[in-house]
Parts: C-alpha cells; sequence; structure tokens
C-alpha cells in the first residue's frame, strides 16, 4: 500500500486554510496567490463562516505568464488598488503550490508591501503541501509575535482561548460553551484566538493570567507568550462531568503558581479500550472524560494532524497514511472509537466496535458543518452517554 | 477603475462593449470567491466517463472541493488522490510513483475498471512532466483507455481552459466509427437534456435518434454509439474544443445551439438545427405551449423585479432578455465575461431595458456589496441570490439541463415553485456541492 496513496478520504484542510481561519475575524486582508481553486477550497469547503460574513481573503488570479514571468510588482499593485477602497488592519500574503513551485519570495513581498502600504504585513510560505493546522499555528505565532504588547495591569481570572478556528471548533455552540463554563466557573475571557473576537481583544491578551490551548495549532504561540510575556499556558478542552472537573483544577493549580499533577484515574471495573481520532487537544479531553465518567481503562488517540510530544501518551499514533489507520484498528481491536464519520470507511467495523461519529470540519468539510455537536462540559458527557447506552455491553460504564 | 465595486450600466457597455470580453478585466485586481461561485469542477465532469477511474495527481491541497463534491454526489470511490512531495515533484520522481499507484489502483479486481483519467494539476502542468508519454506506456500496459486530464485553472485564460479541455478529454474516450447512423450527439451540456424536452419527439419525427448524451451510458463500451452519431449539438460553449475535436477526429460536425429561455433565441436555435440537419421540425405546437406557459404564469407571478448571475445555466443577458419579453423587470445582473453568442442580446437589452445594473462577480469590491440593500423579487442563479440576500432563488443549476421551448416552461414553474415555497438559500448552495 503506497502511503501517498489516498482511496477513502478526502484530502484533508490544507496549511493556507488554517492561516486563512486563523486570520478571518481579525480585520485584515488575506490574499492568496493561486489561480482560483485553492481560494475555492477555503471558501467554499473550510470556511464555515464564508456565506454569513464573507471574510477578506481574495485570490490573487495568478495566469500562466505571472508564474512564467514571476511579476510580483503586478500582486503588490492589485493590492494597492483595494487599499484605496478599503481599510486593513495587515495584509497577508499566502503562497499555494504554484508560487511553491516557482520560488516565490514571499518575505520580500511583505516587507515591501508594509513598507509602501504602512500597515503590518505577513508572508505564509503555505503550499498546500501540509494540513491546516500548520498554517493556523503559523498564524497565531505571528499574531503573538506582532500584535501582542506586555501588559502591566494583569486580569486575575483572565483568560485567553488558543486555537479557536471552526475547523478544529466545528460548531460555535463549542465555543459559546466553553465560553459560559468559564464564566460561571468565575473566569473571564479576554480573548479568543481566533473566533468570535477581533484584533483589538486579540492584541489585549497579555494582561490576562492565562492561556488555555484548545488545539494542537495554539500550542506554538502558547509557548511564545509564556517566554515573552510569562503568561503561563494549560493545553485542554473541558469535555464530560470529571473531566472539566479535572481541567478547572489544574487551571485553578497554574494560576495558583503551583505544578497541576497528572490525572488520578479511579479504580477500573473492566478493561475497555476506546480510540479517539482527531486534533490531539480535543481527542485529549474526550480521553479523559472516557476514563473519568466511563469508567474506561485505556484511551488511545490517534491523528493525521501534528501531534504534540508534550501531550502524547503511550500507545498514541500519528497516522501518516490510510493502512495506518485501518492496522491501528485492527491490532487493537477498540470497544469504541470516535471520530470524523469519513474515518469508518478505513476501519473494518464488527460487533466489538461501536463508532460515535464526531465530525472534524478540517476533514469532512461541509458535509457536516450546519450539524451540533458539541462536547464541552455536560453536552459531551450527554452525547458519549447516549452513544455508549446503545450497546448492553457498555451498561456498567454509563450510570 | 479603481471603484468600490465595478459596476456597469448598460450606457458604459454600449460606449466599450468590449468591457466584458477583455479577459484582462480583473487582471489589475484582487479577485473575490463568494460562496456561490462555481460549477461542477474537472474533477466531476470527469466522472461523466462511464465506467472510468481517475487518479488525481497533485498536491494534497488541490483535490479537497473535488473529493468532498464527490462524497456529497456518490462518486468518491471511482476517485483517488496520488499526493505529490516538494521534492518528488521537482526531481520527477513522482511520474514512476504514479506508475505504481496506478499498478495499485488496476490491481483492485472488485472495481471493474474500463478506463482511467489521470488528473495533473498547475504545478505538473508548468513544469511540462510528460504524462504524455506515461499515458501512452500505462495504456499499452493495462489494455484500457487512459487519458490525462488538466485541472489548471493557472490555465485560465490561455486557449484550452480547464473547463474546455476537460470536456475534450471525456469525448476523446468516444471512438471512432466508419459507419455513421442517424444519432445525433449533444454536448457541452453536463446533464443530459430533461426527457420531457419537445427536443427526443422533433428529432424522432425527423427520423433521427437521440439526442444523445454522454451520460445516458453505463459502461465504456457503449460510447461507440456517439461515435456512430452523424450530427453534434453543442449547447453549452464549454464544449467548443470537444466539437472540435470530434469533427476533426470523428468526422461528426457540430453546431452551437446555445441554451436559450426566450422565444427569440429558441426560434433561432430551430431555425440553425434545421438548416444544419437538412429537415424541418415541426415545433409550432410545442411554441404555442411556451406561448401559454408565458401567460400563465404572469397571471401567477404579476410583476417582478429580477436580478439574474452568470451562475445559472443560462446565457445572462438571453435569460435577461427573455425576461423581459415575458413581462418581468431585470433589474441587476451579474457577470465576469460575455461570449460572442450573448452579444446580440446585449444589444437588445442596451435598446429595450437601459437601466439594468450590471456588476461582476468577482471584483473584490464585492466582498461588500452583501449588504448594501439592494433589492429584487426573485433571483436567478446562486451568485445572484447570495448578493441580494434573496430567499426566492430559482438556481437553475448546471444539474438540469433544460432545452427547447420546454426550457421555458420549465423556467417559469421553478419560478413559481421559488416564489411560493421560498427555500434557505445557504443550504441549497452548500448541498449543490459546487467547485470552483
Amino acid at each position: 500500500m503506497m502511503k501517498q496513496l489516498f482511496k477513502k478520504l478526502p484530502p484533508f484542510a490544507p496549511d493556507y486554510s488554517g492561516v486563512c481561519s486563523a486570520l478571518f475575524e481579525l480585520g485584515g486582508v488575506s490574499v492568496i496567490m493561486d489561480a482560483s481553486g485553492c481560494t475555492g477550497n477555503y471558501t467554499g469547503y473550510d470556511e464555515p463562516r464564508w456565506y454569513e460574513g464573507a471574510g477578506r481573503v481574495f485570490c490573487s488570479g495568478v495566469r500562466e505568464m505571472d508564474a512564467v514571468m514571476g511579476d510580483e510588482e503586478r500582486l503588490v499593485n492589485k493590492v494597492n488598488e483595494y487599499l484605496a477602497t478599503h481599510n486593513a488592519a495587515f495584509i497577508a500574503i499566502l503562497g499555494s503550490p504554484v508560487p511553491m513551485v516557482i520560488g516565490t519570495d514571499y518575505i520580500s513581498l511583505a516587507r515591501e508591501m508594509e513598507q509602501r502600504f504602512g500597515i503590518p504585513a505577513f508572508a505564509f510560505d503555505t503550499s498546500g503541501m501540509f494540513h491546516y493546522d500548520k498554517g493556523a499555528s503559523q498564524a497565531f505565532m505571528e499574531i503573538a509575535k506582532r500584535f501582542l504588547k506586555p501588559s502591566v495591569d494583569k486580569i486575575p481570572n483572565g483568560i485567553n482561548l488558543i486555537g479557536t478556528t471552526p475547523l478544529d471548533m466545528g460548531s460555535p455552540e463549542n465555543l459559546e460553551t466553553l465560553k459560559l463554563v468559564l464564566q460561571e466557573r468565575g473566569y473571564r475571557v479576554v480573548s479568543s484566538w481566533s473566533m468570535d473576537t477581533s484584533l483589538a481583544s486579540v492584541s489585549a491578551s497579555s494582561s490576562a493570567a492565562l492561556n488555555l490551548v484548545v488545539s494542537n495549532s495554539g500550542l506554538e504561540a502558547a509557548r511564545f507568550m509564556k517566554k515573552a510575556l510569562g503568561i503561563p499556558f494549560l493545553a485542554g478542552l473541558p469535555v464530560g462531568q470529571k473531566g472539566t472537573e479535572m481541567l478547572f483544577q489544574r487551571m485553578k493549580s497554574l494560576m495558583d503558581g503551583l505544578q497541576g499533577g497528572a490525572a488520578a484515574y479511579p479504580e477500573r471495573s473492566n478493561n475497555f479500550k476506546a480510540l479517539v481520532i482527531g486534533e490531539q487537544i480535543s481527542a485529549n479531553g474526550l480521553r479523559e472524560c472516557l476514563k473519568l465518567d466511563f469508567d474506561f481503562q485505556y484511551v488511545n488517540v490517534a491523528s493525521f494532524f501534528n501531534l504534540d510530544k508534550e501531550f502524547i501518551e503511550p500507545g498514541d499514533r500519528s497516522l501518516e497514511c490510510e493502512a495506518d489507520l485501518t492496522r491501528l484498528t485492527e491490532e487493537k481491536r477498540y470497544d469504541l472509537i470516535i471520530g470524523d464519520p469519513l474515518y469508518k470507511d478505513l476501519i473494518n467495523l464488527n460487533t466489538e466496535t461501536a463508532y460515535l461519529e464526531l465530525p472534524h470540519i478540517a476533514v469532512s468539510s461541509k458535509i457536516h458543518w450546519q450539524e451540533k455537536n458539541v462536547i464541552i462540559g455536560q453536552s459531551g458527557y450527554a452525547m458519549i452517554s447516549k452513544a455508549l447506552k446503545k450497546e448492553n455491553r457498555f451498561e456498567r460504564n454509563v450510570s | 477603475m479603481t471603484k468600490k465595486y465595478l459596476s456597469l450600466s448598460m450606457l458604459d457597455l454600449k460606449e466599450n462593449e468590449s468591457l466584458l470580453r477583455n479577459k484582462n478585466l480583473f487582471s489589475h485586481c484582487l479577485h473575490f470567491t463568494p460562496p456561490s461561485f462555481g460549477g461542477w469542477g474537472i474533477v466531476r465532469v470527469g466522472m461523466l466517463v462511464p465506467g472510468a477511474v481517475m487518479l488525481f495527481v497533485a498536491p494534497p491541497a488541490c483535490g479537497r472541493h473535488g473529493a468532498i463534491a464527490g462524497i456529497q454526489l456518490g462518486f468518491k470511490h471511482r476517485l483517488y488522490y496520488f499526493y505529490v512531495d516538494e521534492v518528488d515533484l521537482v526531481i520527477g520522481k513522482h511520474m514512476e510513483l504514479v506508475e505504481e499507484a496506478v499498478e495499485e489502483i488496476l490491481g483492485d479486481e472488485s472495481q471493474r475498471t474500463e478506463a482511467l483519467i489521470i488528473c495533473i494539476s498547475c504545478v505538473d502542468y508548468l513544469l511540462g512532466s510528460d504524462f504524455d508519454s506515461l499515458v501512452k506506456e500505462l495504456e499499452d500496459k493495462y489494455g484500457i483507455p487512459v487519458r490525462l486530464a488538466y485541472m489548471n485553472p493557472i490555465a485560465l485564460e490561455g486557449k484550452t481552459p480547464p473547463q474546455h479541455n476537460i470536456q475534450k478529454t471525456i469525448y476523446s474516450f468516444v471512438p471512432p466509427s466508419e459507419t455513421k447512423d442517424k444519432g445525433i450527439n449533444v454536448i457541452g451540456n453536463f446533464a443530459a437534456i430533461q426527457k420531457n424536452s419537445e427536443i427526443y419527439e422533433l428529432l424522432e419525427k425527423a427520423g433521427f435518434e437521440g439526442p444523445r448524451h454522454i451520460s445516458d451510458y453505463e459502461r465504456l463500451e457503449s460510447l461507440k454509439e456517439m461515435g456512430r452519431s452523424a450530427y453534434n449539438l453543442l449547447i453549452r460553449p464549454e464544449g467548443k474544443l470537444a466539437g472540435k475535436y470530434m469533427q476533426e477526429h470523428l468526422g461528426i460536425p457540430f453546431c452551437f445551439l446555445p441554451v436559450s429561455y426566450s422565444l427569440f433565441s429558441i426560434d433561432k436555435n430551430y431555425n440553425a438545427m434545421e438548416e444544419f440537419l437538412g429537415v424541418a421540425l415541426d415545433r409550432a405546437p410545442f411554441r404555442q405551449q411556451a406561448f401559454q406557459a408565458i401567460e400563465d404564469a404572469k397571471v401567477k407571478l404579476g410583476s417582478l423585479k429580477i436580478a439574474v448571475s452568470s451562475t445559472a445555466n443560462a446565457m445572462p443577458f438571453e435569460i435577461s432578455r427573455a425576461l423581459t419579453e415575458f413581462g418581468f423587470q431585470v433589474t441587476t445582473v451579474f457577470c465576469d465575461e460575455i461570449i460572442d453568442a450573448d452579444l446580440e442580446h446585449l444589444a437588445w437589452l442596451q435598446e429595450h431595458s437601459p437601466d439594468i445594473k450590471v456588476f461582476t462577480n468577482i471584483h473584490p469590491g464585492m466582498a461588500d456589496f452583501k449588504n448594501e440593500g439592494y433589492e429584487v423579487d426573485m433571483a436567478i442563479g446562486f451568485t445572484a441570490g447570495y448578493y441580494l440576500n434573496c430567499s426566492k432563488t430559482v438556481p437553475l443549476t448546471l444539474d438540469e439541463q433544460p432545452y427547447g421551448y420546454r426550457a421555458i416552461s420549465y423556467l417559469l414553474n421553478c419560478m413559481i415553485q421559488a416564489w411560493e415555497k421560498p427555500q434557505d438559500l445557504k443550504t441549497i448552495i452548500s448541498e449543490a456541492a459546487i467547485v470552483v
């Protein structure tokens, strides 16, 4: 089986979609250097917010002659024309396969624009060869580097949510519920990077006492902020009942200047095994919930996207090709698998394995993005509980 | 040209009628992509070839929209993706790997593969990777027809734009035939002409068979029938290269008779068809039915203000003319270019409806248009519906192909349906699986 040959799964959301998604609400103008299809991928298939409030993401309209002649001045002029009638907080120039092949110097291009237009300009060497999480991570880093200023006035209960994009968060209700749960616990959300947000609130992030990283793509920016601004971070999502309690205990410890301890799992009454396939931080949240609320003995996380070493647990698996997932599920014979519905095509599902469909927009795109799948707090508990109740053998796991 | 959005009056177009024909109209500006923009895309058109599978060779990103649309529409099982790696691409190693990939795909006996399309993207097109030789080798090795297709929007303004080129590719699977029958093919369209179109009856009465369309066939072998046809009716401009190819290689002459909605244009199409086929078609009763349908619809709908967009399955000025002749008021047209066949309708509108405003779909200022407060009673085409936030939108997509006088009743029935049962536009756009 060739690693580069994909027979069942669609290509995942690419790096440039990750950048655009992270910058979507921040008031800049993003330009994908492509002919049309790359921008169409993002606007039509990776951005559920596009219909309601078409953001300022444009296609540069690269044509054969532009590629052959490498006429980058034309792009500068196009941006100039746009800025003559529209305001923008910044310019983001994104690569795609064609400029990658012709070796476009994005950095010089962004530098020239910054000098000429007097607003910040970023370059992203995206190529469509990588996944969205890499692009989103690059975008969050640029925001952190370019827009954050040290704050003397700290908000003791202030929290930044780092890594919120629809590609990972899915339904907007997840973010709404997350904010509500935090508010109920007495926290104040200073900023959200970058859903339901603005550049002003993101720029004020340095006043927060803690960064809560809710997806893998927020980790690099959070590490940078820890080093540059001294803001500690915790990576996790409050999923389920006890999972939520656990996360809040860790947050409190960290904000009180204490080291957050490892989770203490209760004695198991069974040896049920589960696999969560998806983005690492949300998958880890589901893992906590399965272990703490539903008494699962082993829960592995597998992902086609980046797995950060700091948050990996034994048995977790990085997936490179379709066969990796098929093999993993055949070897381990999980009792429960949670993942995007499209992964089911790669798994030999039998009566021993229950599958809980949890759409991931970076995988299945618009096929499921109108569905409300909320995993935060009690909703996550209810969702898993409902799935387990369908199978008699999980009777003891569901109280 | 530094305007908030590119708005053209009929007068602008009269003074400089080449404005929408100038392919450089947008070369100076960034391009906006409304969520309603797109069509079938290269992959879906390629899937019209019966029994064929497609291997898409490209960076992963390039295939996303086509694959998701494939899942939505049920043809993903015939699509395979080979993800090229940056280094392999530059040194050309990916060509060898593609051979391996083909072996793996064609070795799968659960698939009854009758033909293979290898689709490459902008990068291989730019690098000039020699896929032509590879295709020949694969054809010899596996004994099935293998063709090369291009999803290369970078060539949009060249002589072989991708949406035209793919039509040529799919018809290149039609084998030549030394003998011809009385068959007539219809090409350029994506779905077969609706079975209630009078064209079937008219051609049959005149002694012809068809019109035959590629989507009518379930096996590759059956495409021989299209090769035996004596004539090609080209009804959408995307099929022009295919028409020329079939004329040259299969000896089938073609006549361009574009999908139309006005009595004037449909009469004109049938006149040209009669001349092309050398027969008279007894079409008067169908014309009378269409005339009656117009009268009936006017009673039901009254006088409506309508916007039209080029994303509809129509020539934008021709359908605007039709609607104007029916008694409605077309106020707004969204389009980016005009084809030759639509010029006379633009001229007619300049004389009879000079107040129409023309906007483009892709000028960057259009990102703000939705909130500008323009209002109409009905929209024809997704983009008009999107820009004007109109719940009474007739999608008129490429998924249905009306033709002839019955196209008029189809359009009017869709309008009545949209008027009586408005739909959530966002949902229908999303479900339409359109691809840029």
